[in-house]
């Protein structure tokens, strides 16, 4: 019983080989820290701190940051040019920007994804061409594109360009899962199973989907740093959160108005999407290396 | 070849179909159009579409189709030297990054590219302004040449009309506000040629015929140009209708930033004007030329990677 205990000590689990992997790598463990961060600040401070990115203050507008001359500690980024302070604005605008931008990838990966699938895997060959080729059209028109005529049928506001931006990822998840699932099923071990009898969606769900989890997560994680940055262009262009509600994008389009009068207020959102999206893809970067050691033609 | 040709012109056909769909949906939503006739009304306006009978823009008057000749060429011309510059110096990058693999050049090449895809584009813009045009004043912020010349229209493209013209002042005029939204919108896809780049090159000096060629001792320029850019292509040819698709979407923003007179800025200020009947256009407009821009590149890089195989058995 005693060397059994030991035996299981020494014998490492998957979760810790993968740890170990993930690891050796420097710059994906700072990636990791800085969005594990991130996440807190965004998502998880403002439960406890009370941000208040609404209230204006006509006596303290345009405060430059706190660590320059005329700074004020109270305004730890200074103030907007209503008087608002900027740090609340800029976690808030943060958050509500990463939170749509979430939002459209998770289910558009899950819709795409399951298309691609099924397309993959169907053996008609007409419904293999519908499902493959339906959303083909967006792919060949740019994403702001599409904002614009969702935006031109249903009004300009947030969840719109967010929707819209979840429909310009879709063709991007079919077509890469489409692909993905064709390359694995031509492989021997593959067919081994098929020629074992097994079911289609047996097939589907035990042997293609975890093989092909690392192209699901580059494209993910990529897909993730796609919707922020067409999130907050939509927003920069005035199209998608409206005025008062802050959001990355609104914001650095506010700041270059008043770039002559305070540099910092059209730096700073920018320095704060940056971090954010080059962690989540030094994450995903780090994940797919993880899942792809021991894989001979990992690209 | 034929089979591969008549697939891809039905294909063209079908989402041509649906993206007439999509547009006669937005024009219900923004016009009013009777129920009871929507089969009529839509082969009306489909034909309309189709035979580039745009009817006139509500807010200024004036046909759609000679609007968008004056709006067209600053875009394309943008766009085409932006993609120029980016692939030039981004399959550079690549080369150098990928031969050198492990190296320093490389960590910065890697650097770079992360960076790039990282930084939105707006961004960039803005900090190019605060640079060159409010702390060191060389560049100016907005338009395409100054309002003081009078340049005349040979072939609405105005970096060939410059250069027709021949007066050097407003050569330099016109480079100067060229220079900056060109660079910021080279840097994005300039970082996704140098990654491509990168990472087919590191693939391809596995192969033993690189390693054959360092033996026979041909130079790292040699191997790079002969033996690396030639089968790397294909896979740059590959991904191009994507970095096309993106490069779009960022001129949108390079534009409004910087009063490009372009489509992006045209588009933006009808949607303010909410004038409908632009919008609907200039996407079908723009939507079916990259939809021939994507067939296009499609057979082209079938009849590459066809070659190819062919050449090495």
């Amino acid at each position: 019983m005693f060397d059994l205990n030991r035996e299981a000590r020494e014998i490492q689990s998957d979760k810790d080989i993968a740890w170990e992997i993930y690891k050796k790598s420097t710059t994906d463990m700072i990636g990791l820290y800085t969005l594990i961060l991130c996440i807190c600040v965004i998502f998880i401070l403002p439960i406890w701190v009370n941000f208040d990115p609404l209230t204006q203050n006509v006596a303290e507008r345009l405060l430059p940051p706190s660590w320059s001359d005329r700074g004020n500690l109270h305004h730890f980024l200074g103030t907007d040019e209503f008087g608002r302070d900027f740090l609340s604005r800029l976690l808030i605008g943060a958050q509500n920007t990463t939170k749509y931008a979430f939002l459209a990838c998770f289910s558009s990966l899950i819709i795409g994804t399951s298309l691609g699938l099924m397309s993959a895997m169907s053996r008609s060959r007409t419904r293999k061409g519908v499902l493959h080729h339906i959303f083909d059209i967006l792919f060949s028109i740019p994403s702001i594109l599409i904002a614009f005529i969702t935006i031109g049928i249903l009004g300009a506001s947030l969840p719109h360009a967010a929707l819209a931006i979840g429909v310009s990822l879709l063709p991007r998840f079919i077509h890469e899962s489409y692909c993905a699932a064709k390359k694995e099923l031509e492989k021997e071990y593959v067919r081994a199973e098929i020629s074992d009898g097994s079911s289609r969606l047996h097939l589907t769900f035990t042997t293609i989907l975890p093989n092909i989890l690392s192209t699901i997560i580059s494209n993910m994680s990529q897909g993730i740093s796609i919707a922020i940055i067409d999130i907050a262009a939509v927003g920069y262009l005035g199209f998608g959160a409206q005025p008062p509600t802050p959001e990355l994008g609104n914001m650095l389009a506010s700041g270059i108005d008043i770039i002559y009068v305070s540099t910092s207020k059209a730096i700073i959102p920018g320095v704060a999407m940056i971090v954010l999206i080059a962690s989540i893809q030094l994450v995903g970067h780090g994940i797919c290396r993880v899942l792809n050691t021991g894989v001979a033609d990992a690209a | 070849m034929i089979d591969f040709l008549i697939k891809k012109l039905e294909l063209f056909f079908i989402t041509l179909f649906i993206l007439t769909l999509i547009l006669f949906w937005a024009h219900i939503r923004l016009g009013d159009v009777e129920i009871n006739k929507i089969v009529p009304e839509y082969i009306h306006y489909a034909g309309n579409l189709v035979t580039l009978n745009f009817g006139n823009s509500t807010e200024s008057g004036m046909p759609i189709i000679e609007e968008m000749k004056l709006f067209f060429p600053p875009t394309i011309e943008l766009l085409l030297l932006s993609l120029a510059v980016s692939f030039c110096v981004g399959i550079f990058l690549g080369i150098v990054g990928g031969l050198n693999h492990h190296s320093v050049v490389d960590k910065f090449v890697y650097g770079f590219c992360l960076l790039g895809s990282s930084v939105p584009v707006y961004w960039s813009a803005q900090i190019f302004i605060l640079l060159f045009c409010i702390y060191i004043k060389i560049f100016p912020t907005t338009g395409n040449i100054s309002m003081l010349y009078d340049v005349p229209r040979y072939s609405g493209f105005l970096v060939i009309d410059v250069f027709i013209q021949g007066n050097n002042e407003i050569i330099i005029d016109m480079l100067k506000h060229l220079a900056l939204p060109l660079i910021s919108l080279s840097l994005v896809p300039c970082a996704t040629f140098a990654r491509i780049t990168r990472r087919s090159t590191i693939n391809l000096t596995q192969n033993y015929f690189i390693k054959a060629a360092y033996c026979r001792g041909e130079s790292r320029f040699d191997i790079g140009v002969h033996h690396v850019l030639r089968n790397i292509l294909p896979d740059i040819v590959q991904k191009l209708n994507i970095i096309i698709c993106n490069l779009y979407s960022s001129c949108i923003l390079v534009e409004v930033i910087f009063d490009w007179p372009g489509t992006g800025l045209w588009i933006t200020q009808s949607i303010n004007n909410s004038d409908g009947r632009i919008i609907e256009t200039t996407t079908f407009v723009l939507g079916t030329s990259f939809l021939l821009l994507n067939i296009t590149l499609d057979i082209l890089s079938t009849l590459v990677i066809n070659r190819t195989r062919l050449t090495h058995g």
